[in-house]
């Protein structure tokens, strides 16, 4: 290069190629700041709440039933966006306020959101039976998805979500408890777990949080 | 069937009444059961208890001749992990009150005699620690956000 330069026959050519370089550089870096910018006043990834980002976690390939007695995997997941919440039926308080929270925001976000969908996954498959499931979740919307099959199948989601769970079903053989996971888990088109909401739930608070990383993650792509 | 669970509410209100003492100084409100999903037969009951003595009241058990039997649960979130703990009992200082709210105190209600729907009632009695019990009618109803927001409401006005 710089036995280049000091050729004078070499130096126009290469201050030319020099400059278009610094020109496309310089366009770059202005094009790089707009998206900045744009991301800004979407949110940045730091402002938004629960937003995994920049890792979410890729879903792989798991084996669940869902409450018409059909298999229910990654498949499943790809091409909608899912809120995914762990419980049992015989849980009387968190779980159905969890519920009907999701419904409501559901019925706001349904009319602009049809890709979504509401997926409750029983943690509880020994009294949850696909019979159950079905009127549990139907009883809160026509719409929702219930999971289970067995204890196995079960685990192929909750261990790759992390979202662990306890049966206290040693001292109380027949109404045991379940501690399970208070969240609610969000899924991106591509089964990439991009964000978690906290309890206590909120209509208004989901369907808020929901929006925010769902434009996040449109204008990522 | 109907009239069995006519002569169970008719025998509980005069057995209570004969038998136990009322307590006066205890309020109950807004007592409601949430209805559940087909085939769920445990339910959850909500309600306010204000203690207006300068005692302090303590509960120790909630009977209803509607269900197999009925505890006090507290719904806590530990570690974003959803826990219910069984409470022995439960104390109403003096001149305060306790809330039994949506994923908070709440009274569990195991095996409903039939099942629950919408506008239906059960009596409730409460039973302390002195021997004395209040005895109301709580009313189905469907859980909403509704009665999420009442707990809001409730917790900005103290």
């Amino acid at each position: 290069m710089l036995r280049i330069l000091s050729n004078s026959k070499f130096l126009i050519p290469a201050m030319a190629i020099l400059a278009i370089f610094a020109a496309g550089s310089g366009f770059y870096i202005s094009l790089k700041q707009s998206q900045n910018q744009q991301n800004s006043a979407l949110g940045s990834s730091q402002s938004i709440e629960g937003l995994f980002w920049p890792n979410p976690k890729q879903i792989h390939e798991f084996n669940t039933l869902d409450q018409t007695g059909n298999s229910f995997g990654l498949e499943q997941m790809q091409g909608k966006w899912s809120f995914v919440f762990f419980g049992y039926t015989h849980c009387p308080d968190v779980c159905p306020i969890t519920m009907s929270v999701m419904n409501e925001s559901y019925k706001q976000l349904n009319i602009k959101h049809s890709d979504l969908q509401i997926i409750f996954v029983s943690v509880d498959p020994e009294r949850d039976t696909t019979e159950k499931l079905a009127q549990y979740v139907t009883y809160f919307n026509d719409d929702f998805i219930g999971l289970g099959g067995n204890t196995e199948m079960v685990d192929s989601l909750t261990k790759q979500i992390g979202a662990a769970y306890f049966l206290n079903n040693e001292e109380q053989k027949e109404n045991y408890l379940v501690d399970h996971s208070a969240s609610i888990f969000i899924f991106d088109p591509k089964a990439r777990m991009v964000g978690k909401l906290s309890a206590p739930h909120d209509s208004a608070k989901i369907t808020a949080q929901f929006i925010k990383i769902k434009d996040f993650i449109n204008a990522q792509y | 069937m109907h009239n069995i669970k006519l002569f169970l509410i008719l025998f509980f209100f005069v057995s209570n009444s004969l038998f136990a003492d009322e307590n006066k100084s205890i309020h109950i409100s807004n007592a409601w059961i949430s209805e559940a999903p087909p085939n769920v037969y445990i339910l959850a009951a909500y309600a306010e208890l204000k203690n207006t003595s300068t005692e302090t009241q303590t509960l120790v058990s909630i009977t209803s001749p509607l269900f197999s039997m009925i505890e006090i649960h507290l719904s806590k979130i530990i570690d974003e992990t959803a826990k219910m703990e069984k409470q022995k009992s439960l104390i109403i200082p003096a001149n305060d009150s306790v809330e039994f709210a949506p994923g908070a105190y709440h009274l569990m209600l195991f095996s409903p005699e039939t099942p629950m729907k919408a506008g239906d009632t059960a009596p409730m009695t409460f039973i302390f620690a002195d021997g004395s019990s209040k005895t109301i009618e709580a009313v189905v109803k469907k859980r909403n956000n509704h009665s999420h927001d009442h707990n809001h409401d409730h917790k900005n006005n103290h």
